[in-house]
């Protein structure tokens, strides 16, 4: 280690800026991370009170398993919550805001 | 020292003496004292001994020869005496008895029995009073020769001939003689009959016992130290019954008073047998004892060695011993600094298997076991290498553990034998209630404490619960599991799961799958990744014509929630690959609307080449290891911090995520003595690439371990101390938790002290804080 402090020492600004002879350096395999999500904020089902990029109770799998549904009045729900939820009353309403349900299509929810 | 000699006329005896009692006391009195006379000038005054004393001559048989004729002199010296004393008894006795009748003749007998009893008193306190100090050393001596000769000519045959000394009963006398020849025997005899009568058998046989025992003692050592791999408890019997056991019959025959008949020989041979067999019994044990550690250490293979300690064990009451003794290897050999955790974990699970063959009632095991447990639960990465051991290294999770076995021993156990006379017409449930064996004493100790009896038959029996148990519960291997799953599938660049997923399966068979779930998950990210990331690749093909996301680059996408914590991060991805994930993320939005995909550029795994001008090496990296050697490509050195500025991370992290290379070699870091700056230069020789021996050359992890998210939970906590010591001056452990449970509400502070107490501790380390023992204080700088 002292003999490299002495040698790093004298070594040029233009040296140590300079390329090396013959090096390069080849990528055979990039792999990345990354992770998905709804959108949906960081809330939870207004149902189930999972998590939106979690599961629904009903699903084994999050993601294309339970997917997240968007009412017109903007309220987000698991599909299978709110099904269920809609299913089990007479008038279809949002559950949270009591407006008509009717489901956003996924473009419009696109923003 | 003799002087006076008495006569005490035995009240309890039968006979009536009709003589007067007076006159044959007298009698006796007057030719004992004679006797003794005679016979001591003859052996002192004559010097009967002589000769023995002065036998140093260093060779063997010669002493022998000695100590025989001395004996033989000796003995024709007493004899002749013994005679003589006979015939002046009887001679002055035959007046006093009057007319020979029955009656008289009977009465004859017993006072000459007394006289000759008293005679065999008085020969053995001449003896032991003229005989020279040297006749015991002769006497061993004399006899260690003797078996010496047997042992090597007995060997010598057996090895010719193996079936020669195991034949159980036969004539061992006849055989001896064939072997050793008749002078050898008569002599051994005479040595053996003389020393009795001179009233030496006790000191003659504990020579001979002593020679015995050394002989045994040493043979076994020969044999068996060591040695874990052959049965020698059976050996050593077979040798006992078949060789020594012949050299003993014989001398038996000569000293003891002959026996009187073949059942009282077969009484006495039985009980120096037995005598010898529990002799082996304790050698061996004792041995096997000190040897333990040893013998887990080579278990399996050493399985004969602990069959042989079982017996031993059960025949002797080394138990309290062993487990002292095993106790204290384990603490002196194993449970050190120095011992890698695997290591202690390796051995704990043979200590466990050999501790249950020793004693399949597991009692043994639960007693030295909690020795290993509690030590191993004070280290940190004992989690993590079991979970190691058990899921990749030794394949224990196809091994079932038992568990039929061991409801029955439970039943058994607490039912205490309380069986219906239905259950008992089962053949085999008779026969297994006859092999019932009692539990060990040493449990007593154990039942004091109710946990310990709940584990009692699960842990001992099968490994992995053994294994769990000392983690405390099957939360923190699943845990830990979890976390070294994710490590795996973050830091390979490969699909291949299907080794993963046969783990996982077999995991659930033990855990169940709810526990598990988070796992399953993650193994279904990476199957969707693989396909998602081939449809994109093949829709980006079909749009744009060619292939712009091409088959090096992959994507591993992640439901976040279900993972690990991951590491927080920023690099500048190369311009190629930024355009890729942007091309990516598009067609993933298309595909999967409404989700979207957050890239973590900094977290990922690249495989390298590196080419020296013609030579090329390869690597698996992180990305901001990759990105770190590719600056390199246009500069040979670079100054830390401008190196950091290039790969587009934070300098405090560059000396962690450079030190691959350097430990690889590969670049040589430099410290300028005055500026304290850090360069890095590239060593373009190969030939100079000197890699250093165990350092750490793996990429780093995209999972932050539990000490780590510990670490960064309490993370939020410090400006809050800080403003507290900083306003309160000084502040005792207590009262940081309560104001910290008080005032803390964004996160709640849902901390334990323990926890708070090793924080504050950290801190104290980084020269944030002081602690003197009692309150903590803001450092002045």
């Amino acid at each position: 280690m002292m003999m490299d402090t002495t040698t790093t020492a004298r070594t040029t600004e233009a040296e140590a800026a300079a390329p090396p002879r013959a090096f390069k350096v080849k990528v055979k395999h990039w792999r990345t991370l990354a992770s998905w999500s709804w959108n949906a904020g960081d809330d939870v089902c207004g149902i189930c009170r999972n998590p939106f990029d979690g599961c629904s109770p009903e699903a084994k799998y999050p993601g294309d398993d339970s997917p997240v549904v968007w009412g017109t009045c903007r309220h987000a729900f698991h599909l299978q919550c709110i099904t269920q939820w809609l299913s089990s009353q007479t008038e279809q309403r949002c559950p949270i805001c009591r407006q008509n349900w009717e489901f956003k299509s996924a473009m419009e929810t696109d923003e | 020292m003799v002087g006076k000699v008495v006569m005490d006329v035995d009240p309890s005896s039968s006979i009536e003496p009709s003589m007067e009692a007076a006159k044959g006391l007298e009698v006796g009195e007057r030719v004992l004292v004679d006797f003794e006379r005679g016979f001591k000038a003859r052996m002192v005054d004559d010097g009967a001994w002589r000769g023995l004393g002065s036998s140093d001559t260093a060779d063997e048989k010669k002493r022998s020869q000695v100590l025989v004729e001395t004996l033989e002199r000796v003995e024709e010296v007493r004899s002749g005496h013994t005679e003589q004393l006979r015939a002046s008894a009887s001679a002055g006795l035959s007046p006093a008895c009057g007319k020979p009748s029955a009656s008289n003749a009977a009465e004859l007998q017993f006072w000459l029995d007394k006289i000759e009893r008293e005679a065999r008193s008085i020969v053995y306190s001449v003896v032991v009073v003229s005989a020279p100090a040297s006749l015991s050393d002769c006497v061993a001596q004399f006899y260690r020769q003797a078996f010496r000769e047997y042992i090597d000519t007995s060997e010598e045959t057996s090895s010719m001939e193996v079936e020669g000394p195991s034949e159980q009963g036969g004539d061992q006398k006849g055989r001896i003689e064939a072997l050793m020849g008749g002078e050898w025997c008569d002599r051994l005899s005479f040595v053996g009959q003389t020393l009795n009568k001179l009233g030496l058998s006790h000191q003659s046989e504990n020579i001979y016992t002593d020679i015995v025992f050394d002989h045994l003692e040493n043979w076994l050592e020969e044999r068996a130290a060591g040695e874990y791999t052959e049965a020698c408890l059976l050996a050593a019997q077979k040798y006992n019954q078949g060789v020594i056991m012949g050299f003993l019959e014989l001398l038996l025959e000569s000293t003891s008073h002959g026996f009187g008949s073949e059942e009282s020989k077969n009484d006495v041979v039985g009980q120096w047998k037995s005598r010898l067999d529990f002799f082996i019994y304790e050698i061996l044990g004792r041995m096997r004892t000190e040897e333990m550690f040893d013998i887990v250490v080579d278990f399996p293979e050493s399985m004969q060695a602990l069959k042989d300690l079982k017996v031993c064990l059960e025949h002797t009451n080394f138990t309290d011993l062993f487990i002292q003794k095993f106790s204290s290897q384990l603490k002196k050999r194993l449970l050190h600094l120095g011992a890698g955790t695997p290591v202690i974990l390796a051995q704990y699970i043979s200590s466990i298997k050999a501790l249950n063959i020793l004693d399949p009632s597991g009692i043994l095991s639960e007693i030295i076991c909690p020795l290993v447990k509690d030590y191993l639960k004070k280290r940190k990465d004992t989690t993590r290498c079991t979970v190691n051991m058990v899921v990749y290294d030794e394949n224990l999770l196809l091994v079932n553990g038992g568990e039929e076995e061991d409801e029955g021993a439970e039943g058994r156990f607490h039912e205490g034998g309380a069986q219906s006379t239905e259950d008992l017409e089962d053949v085999d449930l008779v026969l297994k209630e006859l092999q019932w064996e009692p539990v060990p004493i040493q449990a007593a100790q154990l039942f004091n404490s109710a946990s310990v009896r709940n584990t009692f038959k699960t842990a001992s029996k099968d490994i992995v619960a053994a294994l769990i148990d000392v983690l405390g519960n099957k939360e923190y291997f699943i845990k830990e599991y979890k976390m070294i799953l994710a490590e795996r599938l973050l830091s390979k660049v490969d699909d291949d799961i299907d080794d993963e997923t046969r783990i996982l399966e077999l995991l659930k068979l033990r855990f169940g799958a709810n526990s598990l779930r988070d796992c399953e998950i993650m193994l279904k990210d990476m199957a969707d990744s693989k396909r998602i990331t081939s449809n994109i690749r093949a829709l980006v093909q079909q749009s744009q014509g060619h292939s712009a996301i091409t088959q090096d680059f992959s994507t591993v996408i992640l439901s976040e929630l279900f993972w690990p914590p991951l590491f927080e991060g920023e690099v500048s991805t190369p311009k190629e690959v930024q355009w890729m994930l942007d091309t990516f993320g598009s067609q993933y939005k298309a595909l999967k609307a409404p989700r979207t995909l957050h890239w973590k550029p900094h977290l990922g795994v690249v495989d390298l080449e590196l080419d020296f001008g013609g030579e090329a090496k390869e690597f698996t990296v992180s990305v901001a290891q990759a990105l770190i050697i590719s600056q390199f490509e246009s500069r040979v050195a670079w100054e830390s911090e401008e190196l950091a500025a290039a790969a587009g991370m934070a300098h405090e992290s560059l000396a962690e995520k450079a030190s691959i290379w350097v430990n690889s070699g590969i670049l040589k870091k430099s410290v300028d003595k005055g500026t304290k700056k850090v360069t890095y230069k590239l060593v373009e020789d190969v030939e100079d690439q000197v890699e250093k021996p165990h350092a750490h050359t793996k990429p780093d992890l995209s999972v932050m371990s539990q000490e780590q998210q510990m670490e960064m939970n309490m993370k939020v906590y410090e400006s809050y101390v800080m403003g507290m010591v900083t306003n309160l001056e000084s502040l005792p452990l207590e009262k940081i938790h309560n104001m910290l449970k008080m005032f803390v509400l964004e996160p709640v502070y849902d901390k334990t002290i323990q926890e708070l107490e090793a924080f504050l501790a950290k801190l104290v380390n980084d020269n944030k804080l002081t602690f003197d023992g009692i309150v903590y204080r803001k450092k002045k700088r």
